[in-house]
């Protein structure tokens, strides 16, 4: 091997270090001390307590633990990051911290790691401070219908400081690997602007990927080394995707134990009342009337689930009930209101629009089936 | 249970495909590897039996013919296979395969399975899917297989058809996923299984292209990290439903078989082309963008080949400044409007929408590099379209990062200057229109590495067989 190739991969590793270790957005303009919010978190005697692991919290639903700042005039908005060291959570927790700042409430999901590094933004304006600040452990019933009611959190300590405190490659390990749970809207990809727990990663390793190209044109390396080079570069964060996606295999391994075929539980919900619709639809159907079923929904994923579980029958979906009353072919056709539009049918005699153009067939606690006159 | 459909439903697919290749056949043909026969036999059968079905939609009324014309077909389409098979002898069984090639086998097998691990928990999760590409499927399944969709408007008034959110898309998914609803409840571990297989296969025929130009094993098995490992398309492949990763690998089909056949001008391998191209309007109607501009790309070329290219040149770069300094052009035609004006842009029933500068560069980059859902990929962008033209070797490989060139410039337009700047700065659409670019990219982007000095075998060593 030659001097030149020697080099070469000296010079990337020093690089890819400098990379990662440097410190990038060091924006604090004075030195804090860090805040144990332990000592300030209020919660009821026997729902957390001391292990040797550290502090077990024990939830059963959501539980909310007011972290209480204000006696001691802190100046929270000098503080950007959020620190738990050693966290265990099961694949089904939900935790973030909220706070009102601005007269607007804020929520930011935790990190999911064993040291949880998570950026914070108060948002406060100048000389305020956020209220009503607590943590918020709850369970993610998102998917699936197995996730136990209980859940238990464990953490050794928990810490406000500012950014520059934290080691680089610390906080780079926690967004290395962080679980992300799958979430429905991780199919599309969907994210906030503020959301973006791989932008350091991502940011530290382009920069090293564009140094390493120069290094490349500069030393004129034969091209197998660059590669190895932007193979490293991938492998970085495609290991830490690796290591996630199996931890989302055994959420999902939980979340649908039994393999069924639902969504979650509210999609449950929904194919139980669309068993109870579909009863209704067929004995309220005559062969001289239109076999056409309108459900009366806006899109949301009640309505268009509802929809979907009807599909055996001509179902349409409408979000206008008087745009419908006012087309005569819609006249004969049978509307379902579930949901906001239920109001109709339990006091349809309040809209003029409405008055001598439904008639009820079938109406219950749950839905409301009328025929259009 | 669930595999042993999906094992079905690929053979279905692949014999499909194989009679329909066979068709085209000739004897001057090259011997292929038996995988990359399977490859395409597999490819073209998702085609064919998109076509075939929405052929048979017209005709038939019943899933009952349905299933007897479908059994008479694939007794013909066997017959004609072993027929064709022995006379033509597409695929050289006397090449042993190498280690290199096991190995990358295996690691494609080993995504696969890991990915089969994560997706057959899931029901349909994808909102799309389960009211359009699987709801249709579903509507026909309780209503007849020959139905149509409508608008809440249009089914008002009309006594057939049915409703559904977006009946304007094309019923390629929906047609994949009919199929073996009609036999089993385990529907959506069999498509899953297709959607699986389908990436497979196009990984091995870009891991055959790049092998075909000498690349190394090492390089070779960074493709297919890359290929299994770029989260968004994983994604896409764990939680099956959206038609964007088909539209993603079609387009890079295109430019493998366009590769074939700038190789071995055959009549299989352009109407290969020509099929792969036109696969992505059947699956999303922004398949017909991409279809444009693949044109596009190829007027320029043609126009760059001619001997009065500069003046070609001025004229495109001048043309919209002439429009826009004449007050607009507008032409209506029974196939829609085509109207460029400073303050709108129609084109045909592809786009309609005001044109108005939004900065989205932020929500952009998040998206192409922040988000990390492509990793390190899109850093590569401006190499390919900068480079790419001048540094990749094969024609076909130009012109392909031509086409990325223009398709990126046609996203970037149509979120800087148009209404979709909306979807830009949420996240859905922009993320959705880069995966159907991303195979292509990581094509250019690994093209471009076997370039580099010190890359490529010796191209001695390397067997010349496709």
């Amino acid at each position: 091997m030659s001097l030149r190739i020697i080099l070469f991969w000296l010079l990337s590793i020093a690089l890819l270090l400098l990379c990662l270790l440097l410190k990038w957005d060091s924006s604090a303009e004075h030195k804090v001390q860090p805040i144990n919010l332990l000592t300030m978190m209020k919660v009821k005697p026997g729902l957390m307590f001391r292990t040797p692991e550290g502090m077990n919290l024990s939830v059963l639903g959501q539980l909310k633990l007011p972290i209480e700042t204000g006696s001691r005039r802190l100046d929270l908005s000098q503080y950007d990051t959020l620190v738990l060291t050693d966290l265990n959570t099961e694949n089904h927790t939900d935790i973030s911290l909220n706070w009102l700042a601005g007269g607007e409430p804020h929520q930011v999901e935790l990190m999911r790691a064993k040291t949880s590094i998570t950026p914070i933004d108060f948002k406060t304006t100048a000389g305020e401070s956020p209220t009503d600040l607590h943590l918020l452990i709850g369970i993610n019933n998102e998917l699936g219908n197995q996730a136990p009611l209980k859940t238990t959190v464990t953490f050794e300590q928990i810490q406000l400081l500012q950014n520059e405190d934290v080691k680089p490659m610390t906080a780079l390990l926690s967004q290395w690997s962080q679980f992300t749970p799958i979430q429905t809207s991780s199919l599309n990809a969907f994210n906030t602007d503020h959301n973006l727990p791989n932008k350091p990663l991502i940011f530290k390793l382009s920069v090293w990927v564009v140094l390493v190209l120069l290094l490349y044109l500069l030393m004129r390396v034969p091209g197998k080394h660059l590669v190895a080079c932007l193979a490293l570069a991938w492998l970085i964060p495609a290991s830490g995707l690796i290591v996630n996606q199996w931890h989302q295999h055994q959420q999902l391994a939980t979340a649908y134990k039994n393999k069924q075929p639902h969504i979650n539980k509210q999609d449950q919900e929904i194919v139980n009342l669309a068993d109870h619709i579909g009863k209704a639809i067929e004995s309220s159907a005559s062969a001289h009337t239109s076999d056409k079923v309108i459900l009366m929904g806006n899109g949301n994923y009640h309505s268009l689930r509802l929809w979907h579980h009807l599909t055996a029958f001509n179902v349409a979906l409408s979000p206008n009930l008087k745009t419908l009353v006012d087309r005569p072919e819609s006249r004969g056709m049978r509307v379902l209101l579930t949901d906001k539009f239920f109001r109709f049918c339990q006091n349809h005699q309040l809209y003029d629009w409405l008055n001598g153009h439904l008639e009820i067939i079938d109406s219950n606690q749950d839905f409301c089936l009328a025929r259009l006159l | 249970m669930t595999i042993l459909w999906g094992m079905i439903y690929i053979v279905y697919l692949s014999l499909l495909g194989a009679a329909t290749r066979m068709l085209f056949w000739r004897h001057q043909d090259s011997q292929q590897k038996a995988l990359t026969y399977i490859a395409h036999a597999f490819m073209t059968g998702v085609v064919t039996h998109i076509l075939l079905f929405n052929a048979l939609q017209w005709v038939l009324t019943t899933p009952q013919q349905l299933m007897i014309t479908l059994s008479v077909l694939l007794v013909m389409a066997l017959f004609w296979v072993v027929v064709a098979w022995r006379r033509l002898q597409p695929v050289n069984m006397t090449l042993k395969p190498k280690p290199v090639t096991l190995v990358l086998i295996f690691f494609m097998l080993l995504f696969a399975v890991m990915m089969w691990q994560l997706g057959h928990w899931l029901p349909n999760l994808a909102w799309d899917s389960w009211t359009v590409w699987e709801g249709k499927a579903i509507q026909w399944l309780h209503h007849g297989w020959s139905a149509d969709f409508a608008t809440l408007n249009a089914w008002l008034v009309n006594k057939d058809a049915l409703f559904n959110p977006s009946p304007a898309y094309p019923e390629g998914l929906p047609l994949l996923y009919y199929w073996p609803k009609v036999f089993t409840q385990h529907d959506l571990g069999a498509v899953q299984m297709v959607y699986l297989m389908a990436f497979a296969m196009t990984t091995w025929l870009l891991i055959q292209r790049l092998t075909q130009a000498h690349a190394p094993g090492y390089l070779l098995a960074l493709v297919v990290l890359v290929m299994y490992t770029t989260p968004l398309m994983s994604n896409h492949l764990i939680m099956q439903g959206y038609a964007d990763i088909w539209v993603g690998m079609f387009l890079l089909l295109a430019f493998l078989s366009l590769a074939n056949y700038q190789q071995q001008p055959t009549t299989v391998n352009a109407l290969t082309t020509a099929l792969y191209l036109l696969a992505p309007t059947w699956f999303k109607l922004e398949g017909w963008a991409w279809v444009l501009t693949w044109i596009a790309a190829w007027v320029l070329v043609l126009l760059y080949r001619h001997r009065l290219r500069w003046v070609w040149l001025a004229v495109l770069l001048l043309l919209p400044l002439v429009i826009m300094l004449v007050g607009g052009f507008e032409w209506h035609t029974p196939l829609g409007d085509l109207v460029f004006t400073a303050d709108r842009l129609t084109l045909f029933n592809l786009i309609d929408t005001p044109l108005q500068f939004t900065d989205v560069s932020s929500a952009v980059v998040a998206s192409l590099l922040w988000q990390n859902n492509w990793l390190l990929l899109w850093l590569a962008l401006p190499l390919v379209v900068i480079l790419g033209p001048w540094r990749l070797q094969a024609a076909h490989e130009r012109f392909a990062a031509l086409f990325m060139l223009l398709a990126v410039s046609f996203i970037l337009l149509l979120f800087y200057f148009t209404k979709a700047s909306q979807w830009a700065v949420d996240f859905t659409a922009i993320n959705r229109l880069l995966l159907q670019l991303t195979p292509v990219l990581i094509y250019l982007v690994f093209a471009l590495l076997n370039g580099l000095p010190g890359v490529q075998k010796n191209p001695h060593q390397t067997q010349q067989h496709s």
